[in-house]
Order: C-alpha cells, then sequence, then structure tokens
C-alpha cells in the first residue's frame, strides 16, 4: 500500500489510481526530456550540416569551372551522405567536360568503392543514392551489378538501375531492357519513356522486333512507348498490327500509335467496334486524319452510349477540314439526342469555333 | 450509498482510464514506428528531382459558399502549387455573397457548356465556366445544395484526372503538398484515399496565400487546439495507418481515387461528418466486396487549417464533429465486429465507439460521480482529488507524448519559446477546455440521437487567413 500522507488508508482502487498518477507524471517527464534532446541533437545536426555542405559546395564548384581543387580533400565519414546527394544533384546537371572533372573528382575521394558497398545496403535511400551515382560514374565495369539491380522487386530502385544502365552502355543496356520493360509495368511510364529517349537511336528496331512477336496484352502495353520512333515506322507497325490483331486493346493501342501518314486499315469496322475504347481511339485518329467525307461517320458517334466516344467523336467532327461554322450549326439542329448535344456545344467551344 | 457499489465504480472508471489511454500510447508506438519508416523512405525525395517527378494527374476540387473574402487568394494559390499535371475546380455551392462574382472578374472566367457526366448525386448545375487566364481552373455554379458534400460531389462528376483532392475553400496548402500527398498512390497501387496532417494556421505569417513564416496562435483557445490537433494528426490517425483501419481523412485536405469516389457514391449530403462518413463507407464497400485496398495517411503537415477562435464557433465545431461521428459509425454499423471487417471492424470501430463516441458521457459521469460523492460525503475529498489528478496526468502524458512525435517527425515550432507554450498548453487544457470539449461533444451526442440536420456553417475567420 501506498504511504501518500493525503492517501494513506484509502481503497486498493484509490492506491491504484495514485500509482496510475505517478507513473503518469513520470512518463511525462521522461518524455519531456525526450523531447527536449530531440530538439538539441537536431540543432547539432543542422550546424554540422550545413556546414558540410558549404565545405563541398565550394569543393564542387571549383571542379566544375576546372579550377585547381584544392590536394589532399578527404571525404569523412559523416560527411559521405551528404556530399554523395551534392555531387549526384550536380551530375544531373551537368555535361561534358564538368561532368568528366566531377567524375575524376569522385574517384580521387574514394566514391566508387563507396558506392558499390552501398548499393547493396538496407535503407532503400541509400540504394538509390548510390545507383544513381553509378550510373553518373559511367564505369563499364559496373554494368552487371547495375543490370542485377534492374530485377530489384522495388520499382524505383529497379527503373533508377536501368537508367544507370543506360548512362553506363546504351547499346547494351537497351538490348537487355526492351524484355524487361513489358514485365516491369510497375515502372513509371515517363521514365520508361526518358530511358527509351536517352538509349537513342539503339532502340528503335529491338523494340518493334519484341512488340510484333509479343503477346497480346504486352503489345499493347509496349505500343505506348512507339512513338520514339519516326512516323513511317510507327506507321507502318501500326498498320500491320491493325490487320494482324483482334485484341480491342492492341487494336486501340495502333489506333493511338498511327499518325495517318500511312492508310489505316479496316477504319469503319473499328468505328463500330464492341470495345468502346476501340470506339474512341478511331475517332480521334478520324480527328487527326479526318476529310470532310468522314463527317456522317462521326455524327453518328455522337449518339454513342459512351461519353468519351461522343467527346472525341465531337472534337474530332469540330476539326475535320472543309466544315464550317454552319456545317457544325446543321449537325447540332439534326441532333435529337441532348447528350450528342452537349458532347457537340463542349467541343465547339473549346475549338473557339462560336 | 454503499462502500463496496463505490469501490465498484471506482474500479470501472479506473478500467476505462487504463483501456484508453492504452489504446492511445499503443497508437503513439505503432506512430513512432510508421514515422520512422516514412522518414526514411522520404530520402528520396532529396534526391535528384527526376526521381521525385513521377506524378499522376490530380484535380483539386474546391467547394465554396459564402467565400468572398478569401476565394480569391486561396484559388490563386492553389494555382500555383509545385505540381506538372493538376486542375482547379471550384464549385459555387449557390453562394448568397458575390464569390461567383468575384471568381468571374479575377480569373476572367467566360461561360462554357461542358458535357459532362453526372455520376454521383448533386443538385443541378446553372452553369459551368473556364479561365481565359488559367487553363487549368474551371469553376462550377450550381443550386445550393445545404452543404459541402454537395458541392464536393459536383466537382467529382466535372473533374478529370484519376486522383481528386477535395480541398477547402480557407485551407492553405503546403507547395509541395500534392507531391507528398500523391506518394501512397504511387507507393501503393492498391490506395484508394490518403490524407495528410492538418495544422493549424491562426498565428501563421501568409503571403499571397501560402505559409511564410510558422508561429503559435496568440488567441489561448487556438492554441490550446493546436496541442488537440497534433494529437488527433500524429498518433490519432498516424496510429491506425499500418492498422490499415485510417477512419477519418480530414474534410480539409484529402486525395481519393476517382473510380473510388463514383463506386462509392461520392459523399453523402446527409452526413454530419461527409469526410469520416466517405472513408467508413469505403472501408465497408471494399470489405463487403472482400476486395483488397489501402487508406494511407501521410504525416507531412500537407495542409493549414483555420481554427476558430471563439467559444460560440468552436462549440459549434465540435458539436457537429461528435453529431458526424455518431452518425458515421451508425450509418455503416455493418462493420461493427464484423467477421469480415479484419482491423477496422474489430479495433478502430469498437474503438472509436468506446472511447470517442461514448467518452465524454463517461468522463462527464465520472466527474459529476466523483463531485458529487464528495460533496456528499461517500467519497473522502482527497480520493476524489486523486482520480482527478490521475485524468489530468493522463491527459497531460498522452498531449506531451503528441509534442514528441511533433519533434521526431517535422517540427515546425522551432523556437525554444514555442515548445514551451506547448508544454503549457498541456498542462492548461486540463482546467475548462477539456471540460468543454466534453460537453459540446455531449451536445454532439444528442444532437445525433434527436436526429437534427446539418447546413454550411461560417466560421468567424482569424486575421491570418484568407487575406492577401
Amino acid at each position: 500500500m501506498l504511504d501518500f500522507p493525503f492517501a494513506s488508508g484509502s481503497s486498493a482502487s484509490v492506491s491504484a489510481a495514485l500509482w496510475m498518477t505517478v507513473a503518469s507524471i513520470a512518463a511525462s517527464l521522461l518524455l519531456l526530456l525526450y523531447t527536449l534532446e530531440l530538439r538539441l541533437r537536431r540543432r547539432l545536426r543542422e550546424r554540422r550540416r550545413a556546414s558540410v555542405i558549404a565545405h563541398w559546395r565550394a569543393v564542387i564548384a571549383d571542379a566544375i569551372t576546372g579550377a585547381a581543387v584544392p590536394e589532399k580533400q578527404k571525404l569523412r565519414r559523416g560527411e559521405r551522405q551528404e556530399f554523395l546527394r551534392l555531387w549526384v544533384y550536380t551530375c544531373s546537371m551537368v555535361q561534358g567536360a564538368a561532368a568528366e572533372r566531377l567524375i575524376a573528382l569522385a574517384r580521387s575521394l574514394g566514391l566508387p568503392e563507396l558506392v558499390r558497398r552501398q548499393t547493396s545496403n538496407a535503407h532503400v535511400g541509400v540504394r538509390l543514392m548510390a545507383i544513381q551515382a553509378r550510373g553518373f560514374l559511367r564505369d563499364p565495369a559496373d554494368f552487371a551489378e547495375l543490370a542485377a539491380a534492374t530485377d530489384d522487386p522495388n520499382a524505383l530502385v529497379s527503373v533508377v538501375a536501368a537508367e544507370a544502365l543506360v548512362a553506363v552502355d546504351p547499346d547494351r543496356a537497351a538490348a537487355r531492357l526492351i524484355p524487361k520493360i513489358a514485365t516491369r509495368r510497375d515502372w513509371p511510364r515517363t521514365h520508361v519513356f526518358k530511358l527509351l529517349q536517352r538509349a537513342g537511336t539503339a532502340v528503335g528496331e529491338p523494340l518493334y522486333r519484341h512488340i510484333r512477336s509479343a503477346s497480346d496484352e504486352d503489345a499493347a502495353y509496349l505500343l505506348q512507348f512507339a512513338e520514339i520512333a519516326e512516323f513511317d515506322v510507327r506507321d507502318a507497325l501500326a498498320v500491320e498490327l491493325l490487320r494482324s490483331r483482334h485484341s480491342p486493346e492492341v487494336l486501340a493501342a495502333a489506333l493511338k500509335a498511327a499518325t495517318g501518314h500511312a492508310p489505316v486499315p479496316r477504319i469503319d469496322e473499328l468505328l463500330e467496334h464492341p470495345a468502346w475504347y476501340v470506339r474512341m481511339q478511331a475517332a480521334k485518329l478520324l480527328g487527326r486524319i479526318g476529310r470532310t467525307e468522314d463527317t456522317g461517320r462521326l455524327e453518328k458517334l455522337l449518339g454513342d452510349k459512351e461519353w468519351w466516344v461522343r467527346y472525341r467523336a465531337a472534337r474530332a467532327l469540330v476539326r475535320l477540314p472543309g466544315v464550317t461554322v454552319a456545317d457544325l450549326e446543321q449537325i447540332r439542329l439534326r441532333l435529337q439526342d441532348h447528350f450528342a448535344r452537349d458532347s457537340l456545344d463542349q467541343a465547339i467551344a473549346e475549338a473557339g469555333t462560336r | 450509498m454503499s462502500s463496496q457499489v463505490i469501490q465498484v465504480i471506482e474500479w470501472t472508471f479506473l478500467a476505462y482510464f487504463a483501456a484508453i489511454n492504452a489504446a492511445y500510447l499503443a497508437q503513439c508506438l505503432l506512430a513512432v514506428f510508421r514515422v520512422r519508416r516514412y522518414l526514411k523512405s522520404a530520402a528520396i525525395d532529396d534526391m535528384d528531382p527526376a526521381y521525385s517527378s513521377v506524378h499522376l494527374p490530380i484535380s483539386l476540387v474546391v467547394p465554396a459558399y459564402n467565400e468572398s473574402r478569401s476565394i480569391v487568394t486561396s484559388i490563386k494559390a492553389l494555382l500555383q502549387l509545385e505540381y506538372p499535371d493538376f486542375e482547379v475546380v471550384v464549385v459555387n455551392d449557390g453562394s448568397t455573397d458575390d464569390t461567383l462574382e468575384k471568381l468571374i472578374a479575377a480569373f476572367q472566367l467566360y461561360r462554357y457548356p461542358e458535357a459532362y457526366r453526372k455520376q454521383v448525386p448533386c443538385r443541378p448545375v446553372r452553369a459551368t465556366y473556364r479561365s481565359a487566364r488559367y487553363r487549368n481552373l474551371r469553376v462550377v455554379s450550381k443550386e445550393n445544395g445545404g452543404n459541402k458534400a454537395d458541392a464536393a460531389n459536383a466537382g467529382i462528376n466535372v473533374c478529370r484526372n484519376p486522383l481528386v483532392a477535395i480541398v477547402d475553400a480557407d485551407g492553405v496548402l503546403q507547395r509541395n503538398s500534392l507531391t507528398r500527398a500523391v506518394r501512397p498512390f504511387l507507393e501503393n497501387p492498391e490506395t484508394v484515399a490518403a490524407g495528410g496532417a492538418v495544422r493549424i494556421a491562426n498565428g501563421c505569417k501568409l503571403r499571397e496565400g501560402f505559409l511564410e513564416e510558422v508561429a503559435l496562435p496568440r488567441n489561448p483557445l487556438a492554441l490550446l487546439q493546436v496541442i488537440e490537433y497534433l494529437r488527433s494528426f500524429l498518433f490519432g490517425r498516424m496510429g491506425w495507418e499500418p492498422l490499415g483501419a485510417v477512419l477519418i481523412v480530414s474534410g480539409a485536405f484529402g486525395v481519393f481515387r476517382r473510380t473510388t469516389l463514383i463506386e462509392v457514391g461520392g459523399f453523402n449530403p446527409q452526413a454530419v461528418g461527409e469526410d469520416m462518413e466517405l472513408i467508413v463507407r469505403i472501408h465497408r464497400m471494399m470489405k463487403q466486396q472482400r476486395r483488397r485496398y489501402h487508406i494511407g495517411f501521410i504525416p507531412d503537415p500537407v495542409c493549414w487549417t483555420d481554427a476558430p477562435e471563439s467559444l460560440k464557433d468552436l462549440g459549434s465545431q465540435r458539436t457537429r464533429w461528435h453529431h458526424g461521428l455518431g452518425q458515421a459509425l451508425m450509418l455503416n454499423k455493418w462493420l461493427l465486429l464484423n467477421p469480415r471487417g479484419g482491423t477496422v471492424s474489430w479495433l478502430a470501430i469498437p474503438f472509436y465507439v468506446l472511447f470517442e463516441l461514448l467518452g465524454p458521457v463517461i468522463e462527464a459521469v465520472g466527474f459529476i460521480f466523483f463531485l458529487t460523492g464528495a460533496v456528499f460525503g461517500q467519497i473522502a475529498w482527497a480520493d476524489a482529488g486523486v482520480f482527478l489528478l490521475l485524468a489530468l496526468s493522463l491527459g497531460m502524458m498522452l498531449s506531451i507524448c503528441a509534442i514528441m512525435l511533433e519533434e521526431f517527425s517535422f517540427p515546425m515550432y522551432r523556437k525554444s519559446r514555442d515548445l514551451a507554450l506547448l508544454y503549457a498548453a498541456a498542462l492548461l487544457e486540463n482546467f475548462g477546455y477539456r471540460q468543454l470539449t466534453v460537453w459540446w461533444r455531449l451536445k454532439g451526442l444528442f444532437r445525433w440521437l434527436t436526429g437534427r440536420r446539418h447546413k454550411w456553417e461560417t466560421i468567424t475567420r482569424s486575421a491570418s487567413v484568407g487575406t492577401s
């Protein structure tokens, strides 16, 4: 039993309450002290970080401009991550001789060894930074390890490794990455585009070969990246797939990829396709390549049960060459369906023809 | 009253105290682990912008009713957010002031025939407008629906992007709020909704709708709410996230997958706490359909909101919140202890019923019991004092825990004086303020039980928010 003067002789429940009170006050005091310690440590860390950044920023700036970097620069243990962050950030913005000088600086500081070790670090952030740095270091000896990192289950790690791989050797990277793109649907599309663009001309032919032989599902997915190619190559591929495939996903993707420089087969059939997204892409394509004679086809689509088809058909109609404001007004008057009229009204307003 | 009865009642209160505080402390612990993990992954944001440039297009829906004073500043700020692909859809819910006229003049709006699909119910739209100055701004003018839910639904119908963020017209967002808010969707494709920490803007310095300097409010009522917000967001919500049982995404700022919003039928215009009701309904729909999903929460302070500075406004807000809590739980009672409901049904909903919904009843009964017991000589004054001291010390411990979590995660109040003020608030809130909130929550409970309806509520703004 407690021996607090004001509670002596009280019941067990009061004693328990008193104990709980004492415990909670003690816990509050401990938490308070811990909070103060956190604050103190944060301040010290921030101060140290600021001085590290100031020092290495100056060194990196000297390296970029080609000014003499003071000799015997040594990267201390506590400075490594800050330096690496600065170095990677700077590398992403420079090229040519400045980039070469940054690589030389990194080598003189033992950065390649550090990032090699960090590539297998348990902390994702550290791993990402290391992989990115290896890309900027462009050492061919790193190719195999970076290629292995593209299989990492973490999407961000694998895509960053793919980018590093492209930086190290674009040709070998393209051959290795193209079959992987269809299997890594978790890679952000913007990054895949960037990868393909960076890989340059090496990527075109293997990509198209792969699309031609891919399953319907993979072909539909990969077709979205077809726009890195020249118009004629892209159109040839789209036309070939429109002729040979029947999967709605592939047809929609091929219609999307087509630029209209080559005649598009089966267009009437596709405008009436049971899958709404095929009809929508067909209507969009007519917006790009249609002629005055296509007015009737598009007018029919204005009554489609799917909003996107109606909207795309209306936009295509407004863009058709030779279709005047008066023609559009006539079409509008003929429309019985108010959904069709709404879509046309919006498309006319968007085109600024009213 | 016999001493045995008193003993039983005392033990009951003690057990309740122990249970509620153990639950909060467990949440705090979970929140610490979650924040640690989050801070580690946040390192990615510090990398080359290329790696943080993975974006999903977002539509910001801003329901507005009689927001004439602040709407232009707020929308200008939203249009300057750092995000590559977003649109702003302002929904003027039949304002009786000149909200629409101010928008038309400030953004050169012109009427526009919009062929949108009405996928969730809302009152008829009168007109849609586009801006001649900003391509990504549209304004929907609709008949007054009487509440935010109806206006938000109109916005959901009109917007086009796969993610929809519902933002309060008087909310202040951080410039990088959208980049932060989209992370749960990028990290986990099963994410259907996500919220972020909301902080109090009173006392902060704003410029052109953005936060320039963080400071604590001078108004004592607003200061006490800072502590409440820290408790509520830092471990009240962070703690539930790893358990997959976040039940609230704040109405001030929440991001949703548009398809999910449409599937679930949008916001419920009959709901008083439409934000909580929506999230609980999403849980119910997903559980009933046995689908995998995730509702995320990020500890970053993504939105700053204006807290009421008068007792009248605060009382009305808290009454409404509690009314909404009761209603949201009742409308989705299928979830309570349902074998298919997982942690939501077996942990979160029972917690909210026992400790949040019924909490004020227990607290009020306890207070009255010990006070009357002491007055009528049934309980020794010293014993009653011990129980009151216990309530005070536990409350203070939780508040200090929240302050610690703030320091541990995203410390916003950097001055030593601010820290001292926060500790003072953690102590002082137990004298008067806490009892007042119990009273307001009891009123809310009564309103819910008597089935009162709810309308748009206008709160007197503090000087800091809404001025250009």
